[in-house]
């Protein structure tokens, strides 16, 4: 009986195990399985030299510029794409007292990218968000008082309530590429700095937000006006750089430049290969001016109708960078270190919100870092990550200091479906005692 | 039952070591390794390109020839058996990886994947005509039309050569 | 990084972090007006003498006063300028014995019989339009800053001019006679909207 109970237990394991091989095997060979060069009748060589005809018209319209060889009105293919993301958050603890909302369902990002090859290596790309924004949101940055409530009343639906949302032009630019050291590009960009705000798109970047400091935007996150950039390379080394002239910083910097003062910046960054993978360093500036200011009527000693201008805040100001992301195999670590120096003009400074006796903000520097590591396994793209950030804000604000932690997962079962799960939490430095921000966030985010 | 646990040790570590991997592709059922050749026009005064230019050329940055002109590299349908192969020998990527790049590349802005075609034979029959692409086959299904790159100075023909 | 940590320097300076006129906070976080500075819309003004600072601007010190917006402050003699009542309190300085009423029966203490405006001190102007002439006290509140005209609510100086001057000024004044106080005139600037006429400097009336 004994003999027969431990055949049986024997039985019962090989098969565990050699089930668990199986599956192992079956997981591994998927993308194998799918490499089975699918064989199909060879077709007529008329029909050979169809399919090479047409795709050398493609490819040739495509490089040429132009309509497509075969279409006389031009027609040119749009690339329509993006990404969006839905996320769950509960503030945990003490935190959830310093806000109405402790657990709550978002849409956050809802971005269309339309993309063109205009041919002879020209190339457009617009995105644009889509927001349930302005509704729900503040237009106090203390985040005190009353929400918008956008709802009207729908003629064509019994004047039913519906509530409208709004659209933020994330970038609208044209580029050009003369030579791999030289392509200009005009419009709406981002700004050619650090890791975070190039990675943009939230399947992209590892955590379920961005990190404090690249928020801050020490740096503006996109400008308006003239990027140049280019790259050669060096063996296993690529050196890169970009340049820019913009309007810079101001209350409509897309359209208007206040201050005839451009904004110059640039970044250049090392990429280097081995078979430690790859190891990428960059450092970024950036100065402008900030103003803003606002034209008054008036009637000047002989009677004529006069304009003034009121400068309401200006500023000069540098922002620097560094950044270093490594990845080697699954592993992946990378760091920005961001600076940011503020001097008000002595006809732009503006009063301070702080409380207390009326006064001015002062000249500032603020600064921050953040780094970051984690590890892609091949199940389900699983990749646990930890980071920690640090933040000194300039002296005027509200926010004197701060550092944030954050450990999370992220999955990416298929390549366009990311799944993350995030504990964040952050400390404040304030005058007053402020309990620390502890959060849960799960987030799906996908592109399309 | 030493010899039964030892196999299913043997189960567990082999999963879990699967699960720990970079996730590097490693085709299950791999055939013989089969040389890929790297193709341009007969006219071409390329004959030589860098493992390093050949992978940054296909993960879509710009890349040109000694006469200063861009190249176009022309890829294989997924999941065609040489394209899966290329990209795990040069890009280093698998299937999903090479999704997931592309994807996130078009998410910061920059340019897509390179053009597709349905097969590595009609890749050459392009390559053969239009000055400036590139493409990938077996050396054995290499027509005479076109010409077979040196990479990083070897060719598919000898021994310590890469991508296959 | 040499030349940007230079440009770093040029933009911040950690030891001048504040304007003319400013000193950091104790706590170092904002710039506050010198003792003896104004606060204006952008930065501090130094008052000057028997100034001291107001709402935006430099205000007369107690017992100053000015004969017009942008004159300086002149001391006024400590009976001049006294609140009086015809009924229950009149004038008892044998200067300034003349309780001219701006309200009901009370006003303020002068002196009258004046010919010119050199006739009077503390910035007090001779008032020729009705005899018996008299030292007329400037308008109270004239030249105070303001953003709106509730800011002036209370004074004599009821019109807050938000399109030049940013500061209170007399409304209600006829052009003819022109009754506003010596070293303004009277403008009727009711084509541009002005309900009523003000008292403006010389020289800024366009009609």
């Amino acid at each position: 009986m004994k003999a027969h109970r431990g055949n049986s237990m024997s039985k019962l394991l090989i098969s565990v195990s050699l089930l668990a091989s199986f599956a192992t095997a079956l997981w591994a060979g998927q993308a194998g399985a799918q490499t089975a060069d699918a064989r199909t009748p060879t077709p007529a060589a008329n029909d050979v030299e169809a399919q090479v005809a047409a795709e050398m018209a493609a490819i040739q319209s495509q490089s040429a510029g132009g309509g497509y060889a075969s279409d006389p009105i031009g027609h040119r293919r749009l690339d329509l794409y993006g990404f969006a993301d839905f996320s769950y958050q509960r503030l945990l603890g003490d935190s959830a007292a310093v806000t109405p909302s402790t657990s709550t369902f978002a849409i956050g990002n809802l971005n269309l990218y339309m993309a063109s090859e205009l041919g002879d290596e020209w190339r457009s790309l617009v995105e644009v968000r889509f927001m349930y924004l302005p509704n729900g949101g503040q237009t106090n940055p203390s985040l005190v008082g009353p929400t918008t409530d956008t709802t009207v009343f729908d003629n064509n639906d019994f004047g039913r309530p519906v509530q409208w949302g709004g659209i933020h032009i994330e970038r609208a630019w044209l580029e050009r590429t003369f030579h791999k050291l030289l392509t200009v590009r005009v419009g709406h960009w981002l700004t050619p700095y650090g890791i975070w705000n190039v990675d943009h798109g939230s399947p992209v970047v590892i955590g379920v937000g961005r990190p404090f400091i690249v928020g801050e935007e020490l740096f503006p996150a996109s400008q308006t006006g003239i990027e140049v950039y280019g790259t050669t390379d060096i063996n296993n080394l690529q050196l890169g750089y970009h340049l820019t002239l913009s309007n810079g910083r101001g209350p409509s910097p897309t359209t208007a430049d206040l201050d005839n003062n451009k904004a110059i910046g640039g970044r250049l960054f090392l990429r280097h290969e081995s078979a430690f993978g790859t190891l990428s360093v960059g450092t970024a500036f950036y100065r402008g001016q900030y103003t803003n200011k606002h034209v008054e009527l008036g009637v000047d000693g002989k009677g004529a109708t006069t304009t003034v201008t009121v400068t309401d805040s200006q500023y000069d100001e540098l922002s620097l960078s560094a950044d270093l992301k490594w990845q080697w195999r699954g592993l992946l670590v990378q760091g920005e270190v961001i600076e940011n120096d503020v001097a008000y003009t002595p006809s732009g400074r503006t009063v301070s919100v702080l409380a207390g006796a009326p006064a001015f903000n002062s000249d500032y520097r603020r600064w921050g870092a953040y780094g970051l590591a984690g590890y892609r396994f091949a199940f389900l793209g699983a990749m646990p990550y930890a980071g920690v950030g640090y933040y000194k804000e300039g002296s005027s604000s509200w926010i004197p200091k701060l550092w944030d932690f954050w450990l999370g997962l992220n999955l990416r079962p298929t390549p366009r479906v990311v799944l993350k799960l995030q504990y964040t939490f952050v400390h404040f430095y304030l005058d007053s005692p402020t309990p620390d921000a502890k959060m849960l966030t799960a987030q799906t985010a996908w592109s399309f | 039952m030493r010899a039964t646990f030892m196999r299913l040790l043997l189960g567990v570590v082999g999963f879990a070591a699967y699960l720990l991997g970079d996730g590097a592709f490693h085709p299950a059922n791999a055939e013989s390794p089969v040389p890929l050749a790297i193709v341009v026009a007969k006219n071409s005064p390329l004959t030589n390109i860098s493992r390093y230019e050949l992978k940054h050329l296909y993960l879509g940055e710009f890349v040109t020839g000694p006469d200063g002109k861009r190249l176009i590299p022309l890829n294989q349908m997924m999941p065609l058996r040489d394209r899966v192969a290329f990209d795990a020998a040069v890009l280093g990527l698998s299937a999903e990886q090479q999704a997931t790049y592309w994807i996130d590349r078009r998410i910061r802005g920059l340019s897509g994947s390179p053009r597709a075609v349905d097969s590595g034979d009609l890749a050459q029959r392009i390559v053969a005509r239009l000055d400036g692409t590139v493409a990938y086959l077996p050396v054995s299904a290499v027509r005479p039309d076109v010409k077979i790159l040196r990479v990083d100075g070897k060719l598919p023909t000898d021994p310590d050569y890469s991508i296959q | 990084m040499p030349l940007l940590a230079a440009a770093a320097g040029c933009t911040y300076d950690p030891n001048q972090r504040c304007d003319e006129n400013q000193a950091l906070s104790s706590d170092g976080r904002q710039c506050i007006c010198v003792p003896g500075a104004a606060m204006t819309a952008h930065g501090c003004t130094l008052c000057g003498a028997n100034e001291i600072p107001g709402n935006g601007i430099c205000d007369c010190a107690p017992g100053y006063s000015r004969p017009m917006p942008s004159a300086a402050c002149q001391a006024a003699p400590a009976a001049l300028g006294l609140a009086c009542d015809t009924a229950s309190a009149p004038c008892t300085d044998p200067a300034y014995t003349t309780c001219h009423v701006t309200s009901g029966t009370t006003g303020y203490c002068t002196s009258a019989g004046c010919t010119t405006s050199s006739d009077c001190s503390g910035g007090y102007a001779c008032d020729t339009t009705t005899p018996p002439t008299f030292c007329k006290r400037p308008p109270v509140g004239a030249g105070q800053a303001c953003q709106s005209n509730a800011e002036c609510a209370g004074t004599e100086a009821t019109y807050c001019d938000l399109t030049v001057s940013h500061q209170c000024l007399v409304q209600g004044c006829t052009v003819t006679p022109d009754n506003c106080f010596s070293g303004t005139v009277c403008c009727d600037l009711s084509k541009f909207g002005v309900a009523q006429p003000i008292c403006v400097p010389p020289g800024t009336c366009p009609i």
